[in-house]
């Protein structure tokens, strides 16, 4: 018992690491290169799906293609 | 000396570690949470089935409950279930809270898990279902179903690429294509057995 949770506590804290350096990066502008996310987006779109309608519609706009 | 009941792949750091970078919206630890929910509806099924769990394994693939006794079909399709079931019922109580984001992380999460591809939730909940079948029947069940889960990794893969072409953003969809290729890399080694992708083959070579 002890065994597994020095390694969950180790995974939460390797885990917990590369979020934040990943953070770090992205806030520095280190990760401008990487495509952006509409993860954000999506998931608001499909958990306002059943109290809004035009889900569908609103999925297609988060996934249409950006000008800017 | 105890054993442990957690073991950590490489390959899961490398998959969170993508996930990171990708994650432009902050919005990784809703996942995470939706993530626990999901195996916790599998934890509870287990129990509700007399299983007993001998541990879990992380890798890129996911969360793999590794159980000490094997269960019925039914009861394996059931503990598969589980999973998205949460998933949804947490994302109608969400919803119900006014909380869109933490519901929509959750509703993804599980439809995700349920297409009937292995190694996710829907495959595993068919393929235990094939195991009710007599045994020639579930022997050409479990090749169809193993010649489904490449194929559909692989347009996975491919729209997720289109997706990202078209917009210039959302890698999300090809990296889990991805992942869902490398989850079945045993069987892609082998997919030169599949009758079907030994008659393209020759056609590929000739022309």
């Amino acid at each position: 018992m002890e065994e597994t949770i020095r390694r969950a506590l180790w995974c939460a804290a390797v885990c917990l690491s590369i979020l934040t350096a990943s953070r770090m990066l992205r806030a520095s502008g280190a990760l401008s290169f990487l495509p952006e996310s509409d993860a954000g987006r999506a998931i608001a779109v499909l958990g306002g799906a059943g109290t809004d309608g035009g889900w569908s519609e609103g999925l297609v706009a988060v996934f249409a293609p950006h000008t800017q | 000396m105890t054993t442990a009941k957690l073991r950590v792949e490489p390959s899961f750091y490398v998959f969170w570690a993508l996930f990171c970078l990708l994650d432009s919206e902050g919005v990784l630890p809703l996942f995470v949470c939706a993530a626990v929910i999901h195996e916790m509806g599998h934890v509870l099924a287990i129990g509700a089935c007399g299983g007993r769990i001998d541990g879990v394994v992380l890798s890129a693939a996911g969360a793999v409950i590794r159980q000490s006794r094997s269960l019925s079909p039914p009861a394996e399709c059931l503990i598969a279930a589980a999973g998205p079931l949460a998933g949804a019922a947490a994302a109608g109580i969400l919803s119900a809270l006014h909380c869109p984001m933490a519901a929509g992380a959750n509703v993804l999460l599980s439809l995700v898990n349920s297409l009937p591809l292995l190694p996710l939730d829907g495959g595993c909940a068919l393929r235990s279902l094939l195991g009710l079948l007599p045994a020639a029947a579930m022997t050409a069940g479990l090749r169809a179903l193993e010649l489904a889960s490449l194929l559909g990794a692989t347009v996975l893969t491919l729209l997720g690429g289109a997706l990202l072409l078209y917009t210039g953003r959302n890698a999300a969809g090809l990296a889990v294509g991805l992942f869902l290729l490398g989850a079945n890399a045993r069987l892609l080694r082998g997919s030169g057995n599949y009758g079907m992708i030994q008659s393209i083959i020759p056609k590929i070579r000739s022309n």
